[in-house]
């Protein structure tokens, strides 16, 4: 398909390079928001024990 | 909490449209379009590395518009300037995601075609400063401390803003005055008719997954937002129950 | 008391400080002597080599030089609670700054002073092109570094990390002066090419950015 392979192979990896750095950031940022989220639901009821 | 109730379907709905864009796109760039006459296929990596420089210089002017937004409503009204400065911090890390991304596949491309990693040319290192700047602005927002952080963001991405149009001119001059080996091509050296469609559908296609990512963030500094508010809650609600 | 009084008022006051300890100018100027001897021995020029290259070593010393001095320059309002004094005082914040950005200035340029000539003995220098356009491109050139600097040395005053945080923001920012004010230097050193160009630029910058620094000061300064 490709002339030559080495072109093939390095088109391949920069694509990769770019779903990298794009699929870890989404995936960042959506770890971080279920995390956030569970945080707040567990915050009300017992803050107020501490005095 | 109503808002995820509607912020949901639709976030799913376009996370799900701009992958199928992305994987058609790339079909369409990869695999289908014709090979370019001289720089022969590896040239198709402008179908996503030209797609992502031109992102990249739009997400900072949303960076900057709602970086005045923020300013203006501080005082007037709080809680909208809490979203402006929401929409500031999404808009100003997709920027650097798109930026990296353009340095690294210019970088890639540079190397297979030139046999150069880099070169001192007016785009690319235009894009290395604006990519700079942008990371101070992170770099600013993470060491600052609460309370300040927004403001002096705020402040940050003004100047960001007034530099931008200074660094490209003098780039240029000192390109002009100095000329230096040039990494090729590019959206004006002429796209040809047959390829111009491949390239319509990639920009489309990393142009919403880039406004997926944009109401991800978003969201994200929603909620950290309203913890900080929750616990700002709590702390009044505890003093006061001390001072009782 | 008019603006020009507030702004000379405060410039009085940090030269009248500075001159009492005579802290940052000491460390400036050794600094800078010593940045000049360690650039001399990374590079070894020849006299025609040494043009080219003279200019840029020149800003960059000036450039560590002047974070230095940027750095330390508002910690003096920390103590005492001098800054909150400031904040209530009826006196425009923009004099505040302009006053210290324009004490900055005056202590860059001594260190200058000291640093030019050291250069033409180190590097056997002498300017082929106008030397009397450097009169020009040093004060414009140290302007563009001081004006940022004092103010984002400002903004860095409550964070963690305030001394790191100052060369994070403030290099990008300058890149374009600094481009202008190294190209300018070689130009007039060189006589290859015309500096004209970027005098202009610097002065565009100059223009550009002490408006935004005057107009932001208030902001930052209030930023709780």
């Amino acid at each position: 398909m490709f002339g030559s392979s080495l072109e093939a192979r390095h088109l391949l990896y920069s694509y990769v390079a770019v779903w990298v750095i794009q699929g870890s950031y989404a995936a960042w940022v959506f770890y971080q928001w279920l995390r956030t989220g569970k945080q707040s639901k567990q915050l009300p009821d017992d803050a107020g024990d501490d005095f | 909490m109503q808002r995820s109730r509607i912020f949901g379907p639709i976030g799913v709905i376009w996370f799900a449209v701009s992958l199928a864009v992305i994987v058609y796109a790339t079909r369409l760039g990869l695999l289908l379009a014709p090979t370019e006459a001289t720089m022969g296929n590896m040239a198709r990596i402008l179908y996503y590395h030209v797609p992502h420089s031109m992102l990249a210089l739009v997400f900072p002017y949303v960076n900057f518009g709602a970086s005045l937004c923020y300013l203006y409503w501080r005082k007037r009204d709080p809680l909208k300037a809490l979203t402006a400065d929401a929409v500031a911090i999404s808009s100003a890390e997709v920027s650097v995601v798109y930026g990296s991304i353009c340095l690294i596949t210019g970088m890639l491309w540079g190397r297979v075609a030139w046999g150069i990693w880099w070169t001192w040319d007016a785009r690319l290192t235009s894009m290395l400063l604006l990519w700079l700047l942008y990371v101070s602005y992170l770099m600013l927002r993470k060491l600052s401390s609460t309370g300040q952080t927004h403001t002096l963001a705020a402040v940050l991405s003004v100047f960001a803003a007034v530099d931008v149009p200074i660094v490209f001119m003098s780039i240029r001059w000192w390109r002009t005055q100095h000329p230096a080996p040039v990494f090729g091509g590019g959206p004006d050296s002429g796209l040809d008719p047959s390829m111009k469609p491949a390239f319509g559908w990639n920009v489309l296609a990393w142009a919403l997954w880039g406004i997926f990512l944009l109401a991800l963030r978003y969201a994200l500094e929603r909620r950290r937002q309203e913890r900080e508010q929750e616990a700002a809650l709590e702390a009044i609600e505890a003093s006061l129950e001390m001072a009782q | 008391m008019n603006y020009f009084g507030h702004v000379l008022a405060h410039l009085r006051k940090d030269l009248r400080l500075e001159w009492r300890s005579r802290d940052a100018i000491n460390g400036m100027l050794f600094f800078s002597l010593l940045v000049v001897v360690v650039f001399s021995l990374a590079f070894d020029p020849t006299a025609a080599m040494s043009r080219q290259i003279a200019g840029g070593i020149l800003w960059v010393a000036l450039l560590f030089a002047a974070t230095t001095a940027l750095n330390q320059a508002w910690t003096r309002e920390l103590r005492n609670r001098v800054l909150e004094a400031h904040r209530m005082a009826p006196s425009p914040p923009s004099a505040l700054f302009l006053g210290k950005a324009v004490a900055n200035l005056l202590f860059v340029a001594i260190v200058e002073a000291v640093l030019a000539p050291l250069f033409v003995v180190f590097y056997n220098l002498h300017a082929v092109g106008q030397g009397w356009l450097l009169a020009v491109v040093m004060p414009l050139g140290t302007w563009a570094l001081v004006c940022n600097g004092t103010f984002f040395a400002a903004l860095g005053l409550r964070t963690r990390n305030r001394e790191l945080l100052l060369p994070l923001i403030l290099f990008p920012i300058s890149i374009p002066a600094l481009l202008g004010m190294m190209q300018a230097t070689t130009g007039i050193l060189t006589g290859e090419f015309s500096p004209g160009p970027w005098i202009r630029l610097l002065i565009g910058y100059n223009v550009a950015f002490t408006t935004v620094c005057l107009l932001l000061f208030e902001t930052i300064l209030n930023a709780e």
